[in-house]
């Protein structure tokens, strides 16, 4: 099975590359953990569900972190998707190809998809996005914009915090994060051209020691375009 | 009297009183043993100042006679003495008195004090009726034989009786201190002494609140019985609840454990659990220094041995501990036990382990709660008790649920107290607690401000609905705050003394990062 690997969009800004590179082995490390750790993703599922509500079958979505491929990129294929797996961590995307090897996958960062035209329906980001410095969100935000087919649909995970780009202790490694408070990411979807159709806020226990519970917020947004 | 029938009367009364145990006993034996042969009276008195621990019968008299004479005093009674009373000047002077004629009834009158390592502490008398002959030498010698066999039984009793003393209360140190409320847990506790006779142990349990709802479980055995293992006990028993005040990781805790009994001596040997149950989590952490494996009853009926890493006894020194973590689920028991309670069973210690985790009723005591466990265990293994203490713990476990639980990571800006304050208003809001609104806000809002002028990475704050509400807000500032009363003109310093006025609990504990400041308020106040 092909791994299209992304050419980084900063080539030049090596301490970017190095920092993603020990976000990457983190990811690497922690494997399957993370879905043993996070077992009941009941928020992300009902997410997908009112996502397949709006995109028919054989519509085309990118799964921006795809980690292991459970639950979500399992269920737009059920749903008829036709699904990318982008993730930047080689060892997620191994477990991934085992879990769901009808997608095609892709190594790298969300950041690194070259410009072309819009192409696809949908895009997922569950827990991925967090992983950004706030200075590079927008242009995440931005740049999975542009992807989208007009009226496509983005669908997004984060974690309720006031914090940016924070080292913390996650799963026995270390990861940094970035989080915001819930309406100062409303606000920041609608100024990167999203209209945010649905949203949900959920409390959730890791069953773990080793990670703390969350505020898991959960939005499906309608690609809108300034006339 | 012959000699023959002399030595034979003085071996039969020496063996007499010597086979008493307690100091009425031997009173009475002493005067049985005396009485008619060599007085009318036999009396045997106790100074009330060796009984300085304030336990009873300061004296101790018994009066065997026929006749007038025959029960002049009830065995146990308190006579304080009177100046002219020949027994006062035989203790004071440590030699025996002998009066022919008593000025008081014209009897005679023998006063033989009670003398041992040189030390006067009680005094014999007799008396014959009035007509009969006084005392004689061979009597004053044959008494003063048998006053120091009485005296050395007297003595005997005595040691034996402040080692009960000091056992039993010992004994009555060991019951565990629990928290008086447990979010996510029910915990039962017993504790058996052991069987009488038995000495004080060196068995302990206790459960520990600790930050964040979480619970320490907590079984330790020092090795050994009577007195030094008892203090050994406490030794330990107070240095885990200080470092579990410490919030230390369990490996962590048990190596300072550990570290403490080397300076303590090298007779120190203890095996000990420590486990700490996270219902947000719901995991268990368990650290162990050699103690046995706890059970865990699962309510579809699996009764599992928990796979705690064994670890070596505290007290060996220089070895590692690990930390070992599992998931439980609402409605499992997990049961702590000590040796005692399975030393009766056949078979070695595994085939002792495998009847425990078989024992008929675990499962559907555990459906009934964990004092029904302990009841059933102790009644099924340990019936009437062995030689040995038993210490037995059951606590069933239950989660607190997601949605009652908010937590955030914060940037230690100022613009923080005001966001979090809309944070706290949009929870307990959601979570029907509006009346709590304003004091929760005022409360974090003072908590907040502390921590974000010292904090130099993000501060956590969680919220956590149970029976009450609970406010948390770590930072990675290790200074603990400190009650104090502000002066009038003082802009600092209210915080905390607001919190402590308005909360119904507060405290501030050290984390393995930082700390946790937090305060507790009452629901539908």
């Amino acid at each position: 099975m092909e791994v299209e690997r992304l050419a980084p969009a900063e080539r030049d800004d090596l301490a970017w590359i190095e920092r993603e590179a020990i976000q990457a082995r983190a990811y690497d490390a922690m494997g399957a953990r993370y879905d043993e750790a996070f077992p009941h993703k009941e928020g992300q599922l009902t997410c997908v569900e009112r996502l397949l509500e709006q995109v028919g079958p054989g519509a085309r979505v990118l799964d921006v972190g795809s980690g292991t491929g459970l639950p979500t990129a399992r269920q737009l294929l059920a749903g008829g998707c036709s699904v990318t797996c982008l993730d930047i961590s080689p060892g997620m995307l191994e477990l991934a190809q085992r879990n769901v090897p009808e997608a095609a996958f892709q190594l790298g960062s969300v950041l690194d998809i070259p410009d072309g035209p819009p192409a696809y329906e949908a895009v997922v980001a569950f827990f991925s996005l967090l992983n950004l410095p706030r200075a590079r969100m927008r242009t995440a935000l931005r740049r999975i914009h542009s992807i989208l087919t007009p009226d496509g649909w983005f669908g997004l995970a984060m974690v309720e915090a006031d914090v940016d780009d924070v080292s913390i202790p996650f799963l026995g490694t270390r990861l940094r994060v970035t989080g915001y408070l819930r309406d100062d990411l409303r606000e920041l979807l609608r100024e990167c051209g999203f209209y945010i159709g649905w949203e949900q806020l959920l409390s959730y226990a890791p069953e773990t020691s080793a990670a703390q519970p969350e505020i898991q917020m959960f939005f499906l947004c309608r690609r809108v375009d300034e006339s | 009297m012959d000699l023959r029938d002399h030595l034979s009367f003085l071996n039969e009364a020496t063996a007499e009183i010597g086979a008493g145990s307690d100091m009425s006993a031997i009173a009475a034996r002493f005067a049985a043993a005396l009485v008619p042969r060599l007085a009318d009276y036999a009396g045997l008195y106790i100074l009330e100042a060796l009984f300085a621990d304030g336990a009873p019968a300061p004296v101790v008299s018994t009066a065997a006679a026929s006749g007038p004479m025959r029960c002049l005093l009830p065995a146990g009674f308190v006579e304080p003495m009177d100046a002219a009373d020949p027994c006062r000047e035989a203790m004071a002077s440590g030699e025996p008195v002998c009066i022919a004629k008593s000025a008081r009834d014209g009897a005679p009158y023998l006063a033989v004090p009670l003398v041992l390592r040189g030390q006067v502490f009680g005094c014999v008398a007799l008396t014959r009726s009035p007509g009969r002959a006084p005392f004689d030498e061979v009597d004053v010698l044959t008494v003063a034989q048998l006053a120091a066999q009485a005296a050395l039984g007297v003595d005997n009793a005595r040691l034996y009786r402040g080692q009960e003393v000091g056992a039993a209360e010992v004994k009555r140190a060991v019951p565990p201190i629990t928290p008086p409320t447990l979010t996510g847990i029910q915990v039962a506790t017993r504790y058996l002494p052991g069987g009488p006779g038995a000495q004080a142990g060196g068995d302990w349990i206790d459960a520990i609140s600790l930050p964040g709802s979480r619970i320490a479980l907590v079984i330790g055995d020092v090795l050994g019985h009577g007195v030094c293992a008892t203090t050994a006990m406490a030794q330990l028993r107070a240095a885990v609840q200080t470092l579990a005040a410490l919030d230390l990781p369990p490996d962590q805790l048990l190596r300072q454990l550990d570290n403490l009994a080397q300076r303590l001596g090298d007779s120190y040997l203890a095996t000990c659990l420590y486990a700490v149950y996270d219902p947000v989590a719901r995991v268990c952490l368990f650290a162990n220094a050699g103690h046995l494996p706890p059970i865990l009853v699962r309510p579809d009926g699996r009764v599992e041995r928990v796979a705690v890493p064994t670890g070596a006894p505290i007290g060996v020194g220089g070895v590692a501990f690990d930390t070992a973590e599992i998931s439980v689920r609402d409605g499992d028991t997990l049961v702590f036990y000590t040796d005692g309670l399975i030393r009766e069973l056949p078979g070695d210690v595994e085939e002792r382990i495998c009847a425990l985790t078989g024992a008929p009723d675990l499962v559907r005591s555990a459906a009934l709660g964990p004092d029904t466990v302990c009841d059933m265990l102790l009644s099924a293994l340990s019936p009437g008790g062995g030689p040995d203490d038993v210490a037995l713990l059951a606590a069933r476990l239950s989660s607190i649920p997601a949605e009652n639980i908010a937590y955030w990571l914060l940037a230690p800006l100022p613009e923080t107290v005001a966001r979090a304050r809309r944070l706290i208003r949009e929870s307990l809001e959601g979570w029907g607690l509006e009346d709590l609104v304003d004091i929760a806000e005022l409360l974090a809002t003072e908590l907040i401000t502390n921590a974000i002028r010292y904090a130099s990475r993000p501060i956590e704050l969680r919220l956590l609905r149970t029976r009450t509400l609970v406010c948390e807000i770590r930072d990675d500032d290790l200074y603990l705050p400190i009650l104090r009363q502000a002066a009038d003109l003082d802009e600092d310093g209210r915080g905390l003394f607001l919190v402590s006025r308005l909360a119904k609990r507060w405290g501030v504990s050290r984390t393995t990062h930082g700390k946790v400041v937090w305060f507790e308020l009452a629901l539908n106040q």
